[in-house]
């Protein structure tokens, strides 16, 4: 499953199928051709068509699947993860359905264990990950991204006295492989494994963080897009990701309340507004309600 | 003053009620007078707001605390955590709250003008200024309430964002509720809250002849 340090997955998924260079190949004479090159990193495909992933000569990656762009190649491992060869190296990056998924659940959602005593004695230890709507359009898509990554779906219960929806995925392998990438340390806590993003999979994570706690406020005509948190680092790192992409997001203001509890809140500059429109967007139906107002009265101003 | 968050967001809401009562049984001394506990978080129109208890005796928390999540949530929005605090003094005495709207109107009106009379001579704006041009400000405000109660010794509520009529939809939303779930008898008034001396420019937009402005609380400092 998914247990163990970020080391050892890493270890795990990028030895996937190793194989050392034991000659056998050439014995058997399985002919290959070499299709992208970086630095020390070649990569083949044989005539069964695998693909090869060589370093320094010896094979130390055979995979079924690679997509080949123009400057990089990425091939599939598991649990929604890419391993991207390019000339800066090699790292591990996120599906954007997986990144889709960790912002949402970075934003509303959980990735906690309990610990319960059994009857007979010791212990018995629940591993869920959680995501909150009371829209059940959102918990669809949870449940979408979700069956897509791990192949597995929430269970639902509903709170009856208001509506909110909570999907929990019991899965101690979906525990550990998000408490890898550090996303949800604590209840009010996040991080963005920008690391693991490519810019298709940080725009991905920022319109699954948009949908449950982005903001969108119609205020005398004017609309605002603004992300309020309790984390201060977390958000930083949301900051940095849009100008990762190219935005101008304002800087972080602090925000005391009568309770004297601190909130923290970026926004993005509205010159900017149809940009994230169209770039980054949100699945939430409210958000995309007035994303679709502002964005015809911006085409009939135009006019 | 002793106090602590017993509750989170991402926490089975159902332990908020049974964290607040067994941290009350715990903490509570013979000192003790008062005790608060505060719920807050953000509406669906972005609203920041803050609901608050006062009671001098330990009893019925997980029903109090319950009622309280069912009021907070009546915002469709988020609940970020939940507070308890214990006093050795009524401190709810001092929170009156009892302006009524119409004065609630005119100190907004006063602060608009005088957040427009100060930014209008702001360097970023001055150059933008001409004959044509019309200024359109958006600053942060709260808004802060009194509620009268039987069941415990006072509600305070509170919401905060940029628009005062959205500001005070919110803050009605949750009043109501209160009134509804038996935690409130009425609401006996209102409070303009905070100083509008710290706010600063967060976003300008030129629009034709239309300067919008957003003012805010300062910037994080790195």
């Amino acid at each position: 499953m998914g247990g163990g340090s970020a080391v050892k997955q890493h270890e795990r998924r990028f030895l996937q199928g190793e194989r050392e260079d034991t000659g056998k190949k050439e014995e058997c004479g399985e002919a290959h051709w070499t299709i992208k090159a970086f630095g020390e990193y070649e990569v083949r495909k044989t005539e069964g068509g695998e693909y090869g992933l060589i370093k320094k000569g010896i094979t130390i990656g055979t995979f079924s699947e690679a997509r080949v762009e123009e400057e990089r190649i990425l091939f599939t491992l598991s649990r929604g993860m890419l391993l991207e060869v390019s000339e800066k190296g090699v790292r591990e990056i996120s599906t954007p359905e997986k990144a889709i998924f960790m912002g949402m659940i970075a934003s509303d959602g959980s990735v906690t264990f309990r610990r319960e005593p059994r009857l007979k004695g010791g212990y018995r230890t629940e591993y869920s990950s959680k995501f909150y709507s009371e829209y059940e359009e959102l918990i669809r898509i949870f449940d979408k991204l979700s069956n897509e990554t791990y192949g597995m779906t929430s269970h639902h219960y509903t709170r009856k006295r208001n509506g909110l929806i909570t999907a929990t995925i019991y899965s101690k392998g979906i525990y550990y492989d998000l408490s890898d990438l550090n996303l949800k340390p604590g209840p009010y806590e996040f991080h963005v494994p920008r690391e693991h993003l490519d810019d298709e999979g940080k725009r991905a994570f920022l319109k699954g963080f948009f949908t449950g706690d982005g903001n969108v406020s119609v205020s005398g005509g004017d609309i605002t897009i603004r992300i309020y948190s309790r984390c201060k680092e977390g958000l930083e790192e949301l900051r940095q990701t849009l100008m990762d992409l190219g935005f101008h997001p304002h800087e972080i203001l602090e925000y005391k309340r009568p309770s004297k509890e601190t909130y923290y809140c970026f926004s993005i500059p509205t010159g900017e507004h149809i940009r994230f429109i169209d770039e980054i967007g949100s699945y939430k139906p409210r958000h995309i309600a007035i994303f679709e107002e502002i964005k015809r009265k911006r085409e009939s101003g135009k006019k | 003053m002793t106090g602590a968050r017993v509750w989170g967001w991402g926490e089975d809401l159902e332990l908020a009620g049974k964290n607040a009562q067994t941290y009350i049984d715990k903490r509570w001394k013979t000192t003790t007078e008062e005790c608060s506990i505060s719920i807050s978080g953000k509406d669906k129109e972005d609203i920041l707001f803050g609901i608050s208890v006062y009671l001098s005796e330990p009893k019925e928390v997980e029903s109090i605390v319950n009622d309280m999540i069912d009021i907070g949530l009546a915002g469709k929005g988020k609940l970020y955590f939940l507070t308890v605090d214990l006093y050795d003094s009524i401190v709810s005495e001092s929170k009156v709250y009892r302006n009524d709207l119409s004065s609630i109107y005119e100190s907004y009106k006063k602060r608009e003008q005088y957040l427009l009379q100060k930014f209008k001579n702001h360097p970023r704006v001055k150059d933008l200024l001409n004959e044509n041009a019309t200024l359109v400000l958006s600053f942060t405000t709260t808004i802060i309430s009194e509620l009268e109660s039987k069941r415990v010794n006072k509600v305070i509520i509170d919401s905060g964002n940029y628009e005062l009529q959205y500001i005070l939809n919110s803050l009605h939303l949750f009043a109501n509720r209160a009134i509804e779930l038996g935690m409130a008898t009425r609401l006996l008034g209102y409070d303009l809250w905070g100083n509008v001396d710290d706010l600063e420019i967060d976003d300008l937009y030129v629009d034709n002849n239309k300067i919008h402005l957003w003012l805010g609380p300062p910037a994080v400092k790195h």
